[in-house]
C-alpha cells in the first residue's frame, strides 16, 4: 500500500497542518509517512502545499510526483496539481472556492467538499483544513474517524492547543457526515 | 645594575627585529601572568602576523585562528571555558581592518575577553604598508606619497570608535621609556583584572615601535613615537568601569 | 530508545546533542535555521554553549576555537555561508581539529536560492578552503541519518583528528519523518589535546595552522599517510540491484530517495536499472562500483544542480569503463519518471556524453 498526497491551498489555510494531522495518523497506526513542505519565501502568502507520503513500506522519495490524493484548497491548487494526478486518483475540492462548473479530468475522481462553508457554519472559518480532512478520511479509508481524532487531539495537546479539541471534532465530524 | 630576571615562561630569547616593540610586550604580559599567578589559567588568541612569534618564547597555551578572528575566538573561548583567561595579542591590521567585524562585535556584546593591541601605524610582517592607524601624511609601502584623507578617510582611532560602547575597559599607553613601561603594565594588569571580575571587554593598545619598516633606528623610532605618534593618538585610560 | 517524528533540520541538531555535542555557533540562513533555533534552547537545557555570531566566518572560528578548548563543537550553513566557512574549515584541517560542520544544500550561484539543491559538492569533497585536503564528508538521505550521522560524527572526527562534514540538503532538512533517537553519549572535553592552560613544567600546546613546531615533510607525510587510510576504510554506501543492471544511476541525499524509486518503477516495467547510492562522498566508495556488470551501458549521476558535479568522481572511478552521464535538474527535484525515461535513452543510445553538463 502506498498513498501519496498533496494538501495544497493559500498561505493560512491551513494546509502545512492539515498534511501533518495525515502524518501523524499514519505513524500512530506505524505506518511509515513522510511530509515535504514549501518553504521560504512561500510561507509569507501564496500558495502553500505539502507531500504526504504514507506506506506500509519503506518510502523512497517523498515527492507526490502523481499524487493518489490531492487536497485542494483553492482554485489555484486544482490547476497546479490536477494535471499531474495518478489516473484513478482521488481529487477533493474546497468546493466553497471553486467554481462549481469547473470541468475536471474524467480518469480521476472528484469529491466536491464545501469545506469553507461548513466551517463557517461552526463559527470556525479557519478550521476548514479540518472539515476536508473529515470528508477525505471517510471517502479514502485511511483512517477511522476515531483513529483520526485521537491523533489529532494528541498532535494538538502537545501544541498546547488542547482546549480547541473539542471544536476541531466538530469540524471533522461536519466533513466526514456529508 | 644587573638585568631584571625574566620571568620562567619567557623559555627563549624573542624572534622580533631589533627594537621592535612586540619583544618589550611580550616581557611585560609574562611578567604579568607571572605575578598575577594565572599563566596556567591562560588561553591566548593569536593573531597571524609578527604578533604571533610570542609562540615561540612564552610557555603558554595558545590556538591561532585565521587572520583577524580574534573577537570570534576569544568569545568561544570565554564561553566555553569561563575559568580561563581569554586574550589576544594582536596587531592593529588584524583588530582594526581584517578583523574589525569580529573585534567590534565582540565589544559590542561586551563580551569578558582582553584585546592587547600592537599599534605600529603599519602592517609589520609584510612589509610595512598603510594599515588603518597609519597617520595623515605618512608614507609607507603601499602610500608612498604619504596617507591623504581623499584615499583613505581619517586613520583610525580606537578611542573615537569605542568610546560610547558599553565596554569595561579601554586604554593606550605606549614603551619608549621606562616610565611608559611601567604604566603599560598596570593597565595590562588592569585590563585583565576586569575579566576576572566579570567586568567585560577590555581593550588596551600599545604603540609600538617598527624600526625596519618605518626605515628609522631603534632610538629614532622610540622618539618618533613619544613626538608623533603619541600626539595623534591619545595616552591613557578612556574607559574604566 | 525514543521515537518520534522530526523535522530533518531539528533531526540533526538533536543527534549532534546526543552525541556529546556540547558548542554550537552559526548565522541564520535557510533552509537550515532549524538547527540554529534547536541549539539556542537545547545547548541550555544540556549545559553546552549556544552562540549566534555575527557572521558565518565568527561562526565558523568560535567553532574552531571552540573545538580547541575540547568541546565537542558543531557549526551549521547553507551554500553561501558554507563559501564563507572554507577559510576557516581550511585551518581546523591543518590544525588538526575534529570539528565537525554540516552544510544544508541550496541551489545557486553566488546567493542563490533556498530551494534544495546539491552544488556544493565539488566545495565539499574537493577541499574549498586553501590548500590540499579532503574532508570526511558524510550524505545523509533521511532524517533518520541526519540524527544517526550527526551522532557519530564526532567520534568520528575524533579517531582521525580530522574534521567531518555533514553534507545534506534543504529537503532532508525540511522534511519530516519518525525517527529513533539514540542515547545521550557523556563526552569529557577534557582531553589531552585540548589547550587548557599550561600548568608550571607542562609543555604547552599551540593549536594552529601553521606546522611551526613540526618538521614540515614530516608532517605532510603523516596527513598523506592519513588520507589514504581514510580512502581505504571508510567507504560508505549502499546499492540497490547492481549487479545485473543495464543501466547504474548514482545519487546520493534527497536525489538518491527519487532514484531509489526510479529502481522500483524501472524494474517494474522489466527495466534493469541499479543505484548505487554514496553515503560517504569523501571518501569516494570506489569499491561500490566494482559490482557494476560489464555488460551495463552507462552511469547516470542523478543531481540537483546544473553541471553534474558528482560526475567527476564516477569518471575517476570507472577510468573510461563506462560511459557517464549526468542528469542535472537546476533547481529542481526530478521526477521519477523523468529518471526512468533518461535512463532509457541512454540505454537506447539515444543521449550524448557530454563534456560539460
Amino acid at each position: 500500500m502506498i498513498r501519496r498526497v498533496i494538501c495544497a491551498g493559500l498561505g493560512g489555510q491551513g494546509v502545512l497542518t492539515a498534511g501533518k494531522l495525515l502524518m501523524y495518523a499514519a505513524y500512530d497506526k506505524e505506518l511509515s509517512v513522510t511530509w515535504f513542505p514549501s518553504y521560504g519565501n512561500e510561507m509569507r502568502g501564496g500558495n502553500a502545499n505539502c507531500n504526504v507520503i504514507i506506506s506500509d513500506k519503506k518510502i523512497a522519495t517523498p515527492y507526490a510526483d502523481h499524487p493518489d490524493i490531492l487536497i485542494a484548497m483553492s482554485t489555484s491548487a486544482v490547476d497546479i496539481y490536477e494535471g499531474s494526478m495518478a489516473p484513478g486518483g482521488t481529487l477533493y475540492v474546497n468546493s466553497s472556492m471553486v467554481d462549481p462548473d469547473r470541468k475536471y479530468r474524467d480518469d480521476i475522481k472528484v469529491v466536491k467538499v464545501p469545506a469553507t462553508d461548513l466551517a463557517i457554519e461552526l463559527k470556525s472559518e479557519r478550521n476548514a483544513n479540518l472539515c476536508m480532512l473529515g470528508s477525505v478520511i471517510k471517502d479514502s479509508e485511511l483512517f477511522s474517524r476515531k483513529e483520526f481524532e485521537d491523533s489529532m487531539c494528541s498532535y494538538f495537546e502537545k501544541q498546547g492547543k488542547g482546549r480547541f479539541n473539542e471544536g476541531n471534532c466538530k469540524c471533522v465530524e461536519a466533513g466526514y457526515g456529508l | 645594575m644587573p638585568a631584571r630576571k625574566a620571568p620562567d615562561l619567557m623559555y627563549a630569547e624573542n624572534r622580533f627585529c631589533a627594537g621592535c616593540g612586540h619583544g618589550i610586550f611580550d616581557r611585560i604580559l609574562g611578567e604579568v601572568l607571572t605575578e598575577m599567578g594565572i599563566v596556567q589559567d591562560t588561553i591566548i588568541c593569536s593573531d597571524i602576523g609578527c604578533n604571533h612569534q610570542f609562540q615561540f618564547c612564552m610557555r603558554v597555551d595558545a590556538i591561532v585562528p585565521p587572520h583577524g578572528k580574534m573577537g570570534a575566538a576569544l568569545t568561544a573561548q570565554k564561553h566555553v571555558r569561563p575559568d580561563k583567561y581569554a586574550l589576544t595579542i594582536c596587531g592593529d591590521g588584524g583588530a582594526y581592518a581584517i578583523g574589525l567585524g569580529e573585534t567590534m562585535a565582540a565589544a559590542t556584546r561586551n563580551e569578558n575577553v582582553t584585546f592587547f593591541v600592537m599599534n605600529n601605524t603599519v602592517y609589520g610582517m609584510t612589509g610595512g604598508q598603510l594599515a588603518p592607524t597609519t597617520m595623515m601624511g605618512q608614507k609607507t609601502a603601499s602610500s608612498k606619497a604619504g596617507r591623504t584623507y581623499e584615499e583613505y578617510g581619517e586613520n583610525f582611532d580606537v578611542f573615537k570608535v569605542m568610546q560610547g560602547l558599553d565596554i569595561a575597559y579601554l586604554a593606550r599607553t605606549s614603551v619608549t621609556n621606562p616610565g611608559n613601561i611601567a604604566k603599560t603594565k598596570k593597565f595590562v594588569r588592569k585590563a585583565l583584572e576586569k575579566q576576572r571580575d566579570g567586568k567585560g571587554f577590555s581593550l588596551v593598545e600599545v604603540l609600538v615601535p617598527c624600526p625596519t619598516n618605518w626605515g628609522m633606528t631603534p632610538v629614532k623610532s622610540m622618539e618618533y613615537i613619544d613626538q608623533v605618534v603619541s600626539t595623534q593618538y591619545q595616552l591613557g585610560e578612556l574607559i574604566d568601569k | 530508545m525514543e521515537k518520534r517524528i522530526m523535522k530533518g533540520n531539528e533531526a540533526l541538531a538533536e543527534g549532534a546533542v546526543r552525541g556529546g555535542c556540547r558548542f554550537y555557533a552559526g548565522y541564520p540562513i535557510t533552509p537550515q535555521s532549524e538547527i540554529l533555533e534547536w541549539m539556542s534552547w537545547r545547548q541550555k537545557e544540556v549545559g553546552g554553549v549556544f552562540i549566534q555570531g555575527e557572521s558565518e566566518i565568527a561562526s565558523v572560528n568560535m567553532t574552531f576555537a571552540a573545538r580547541s578548548l575540547g568541546a565537542r563543537a558543531l557549526t551549521s550553513t547553507s551554500g553561501p555561508g558554507f563559501s564563507l566557512y572554507q577559510e576557516g574549515i581550511a585551518y581546523w584541517v591543518s590544525a588538526g581539529v575534529p570539528a565537525v560542520v554540516a552544510c544544508v544544500q541550496r541551489f545557486g550561484i553566488g546567493d542563490g536560492f533556498i530551494s534544495a539543491g546539491q552544488d556544493n559538492y565539488w566545495q565539499a569533497v574537493k577541499g574549498g578552503g586553501n590548500g590540499d585536503y579532503h574532508l570526511i564528508t558524510l550524505a545523509p538521505n533521511s532524517v533518520q541519518e541526519n540524527v544517526d550521522m550527526a551522532y557519530e560524527s564526532f567520534a568520528l572526527a575524533e579517531k582521525w583528528m580530522h574534521p567531518v562534514l555533514i553534507l545534506s540538503d534543504g529537503t532532508i532538512g525540511q522534511m519530516m519523518e519518525p525517527c529513533v533517537l539514540p542515547p545521550m553519549v557523556d563526552y569529557d572535553m577534557d582531553q589531552p589535546w585540548a589547550v587548557k592552560g599550561c600548568k608550571d613544567g607542562e609543555k604547552n600546546k599551540v593549536i594552529t595552522d601553521i606546522t611551526y613546531f613540526q618538521d614540515i615533510d614530516e608532517w605532510n607525510a603523516g596527513y598523506l599517510k592519513k588520507m589514504r587510510e581514510i580512502s581505504e576504510t571508510e567507504q560508505r554506501w549502499e546499492s540497490f540491484c547492481v549487479e545485473d543492471a543495464d543501466i547504474v544511476l548514482v545519487a546520493y541525499g534527497i536525489s538518491s530517495r527519487v532514484a531509489e524509486s526510479a529502481v522500483h518503477q524501472a524494474r517494474e516495467e522489466g527495466f534493469k536499472l541499479g543505484l548505487i547510492r554514496p553515503i560517504t562522498l569523501w571518501p569516494y566508495p570506489r569499491k561500490a562500483f566494482k559490482e557494476i556488470p560489464d555488460t551495463c551501458r552507462g552511469v547516470i549521476t542523478v543531481e540537483v544542480n546544473m553541471m553534474g558535479q558528482m560526475r567527476d568522481d564516477v569518471i575517476i572511478t570507472v577510468k573510461g569503463k563506462f560511459p557517464t552521464f549526468a542528469l542535472t535538474t537546476n533547481q529542481r527535484i526530478a521526477k521519477v519518471d523523468q529518471v526512468v525515461q533518461y535512463a532509457k535513452d541512454v540505454y537506447d543510445g539515444k543521449i550524448r556524453e557530454e563534456e560539460v553538463y
